[in-house]
């Protein structure tokens, strides 16, 4: 499946991507998502038969710069 | 009582430093570089094969050739970027069998719309082995091989990547390649890409791509049997 597709696909269901590459296939999120989207992603991912792994950038511990 | 080796002169005794002894045949690993003032004999050019390992480099010299291609809303605009290596040894060398080829190639998403998202994408990758006649000036194909790749990025984000691949051309054994300092052999790299913009889009999509030789690298090369 095209990467433009599945960024398309990911978007409809309200996934904040920032884009999808398909060489080292990988889905990176422009924000955090929750356990409960990821899991979404998943089995997007899954019942369409695509192998992306699902780079989700975890929030600034903002606590840690006190 | 009869030797276990085969005769001397089925020996190669001396291998050339640039080759690696494979049993009775050799191969050598031509590195695609780049050199800042160009060779002018017995061609003048500034895309070379060199050898051996580790690859002597330029320091500075490119570490690739790149093109790019900007897409306007609701459209896929192409371009192609295409690099001539060549082995300027004058030495005479004879190859024949399966000559490996691997291309590395870099892709860009470098502009693109925040909202609508854009594609760049390397679409095909084409490898040819020419031999080119310095008396002539012409090149003749000695074989070609092509790859639909099709390897895309997509987003609202920039972001790049990198890969390799590796092709296969088969000089015959019946009718060896041979070089020397009339004949050379040239590597040519020639990389399809497009770019890809949303038809609702304020900001064009804007790929780029390169075909990688850094300097002292074995990015891109051609490794060939002889004989």
């Amino acid at each position: 499946m095209d990467t433009l597709k599945i960024f398309q696909d990911l978007k409809k269901m309200l996934i904040d991507v920032a884009y999808v590459e398909n060489v080292s296939n990988t889905i990176v999120l422009a924000s955090t998502h929750t356990d409960e989207e990821i899991k979404q992603i998943e089995d997007y991912l899954r019942e369409n038969g695509l192998n992306y792994q699902i780079i989700n950038p975890q929030p600034i511990e903002e606590e840690l710069f006190v | 009582m009869e030797s276990k080796f085969p005769p001397l002169g089925e020996l190669q005794l001396e291998p050339d430093f640039g080759k690696q002894l494979i049993g009775y045949h050799s191969r050598i690993k031509l590195m695609a570089q780049h050199l800042t003032n160009a060779l002018t004999k017995p061609i003048t050019a500034n895309y070379v094969l060199r050898y051996p390992e580790p690859c002597p480099a330029d320091v500075l010299g490119n570490d690739y050739l790149e093109k790019t291609v900007e897409a306007a809303a609701g459209t896929t605009a192409s371009n192609s970027v295409s690099a001539t290596f060549t082995f300027l040894n004058v030495n005479t060398l004879r190859f024949a069998g399966l000559a490996e080829i691997v291309a590395s190639v870099y892709l860009e998403l470098r502009q693109v719309d925040g909202t609508y998202p854009g594609t760049a994408r390397i679409t095909t990758i084409t490898v040819d082995l020419l031999k080119y006649d310095v008396e002539s000036g012409q090149a003749a194909s000695l074989g070609s091989a092509s790859k639909t790749v099709n390897r895309s990025i997509s987003g609202t984000a920039s972001a790049n990547t990198t890969f390799s691949e590796l092709f296969e051309i088969e000089i015959p054994k019946s009718s060896p390649l041979v070089i020397d300092e009339n004949t050379l052999l040239q590597l040519k790299v020639t990389v399809e890409f497009e770019a890809v913009t949303d038809a609702s889009a304020s900001t064009t999509t804007i790929a780029a791509a390169r075909i990688n030789f850094a300097r002292g690298s074995d990015e891109t090369y051609v490794r060939l049997p002889l004989v």
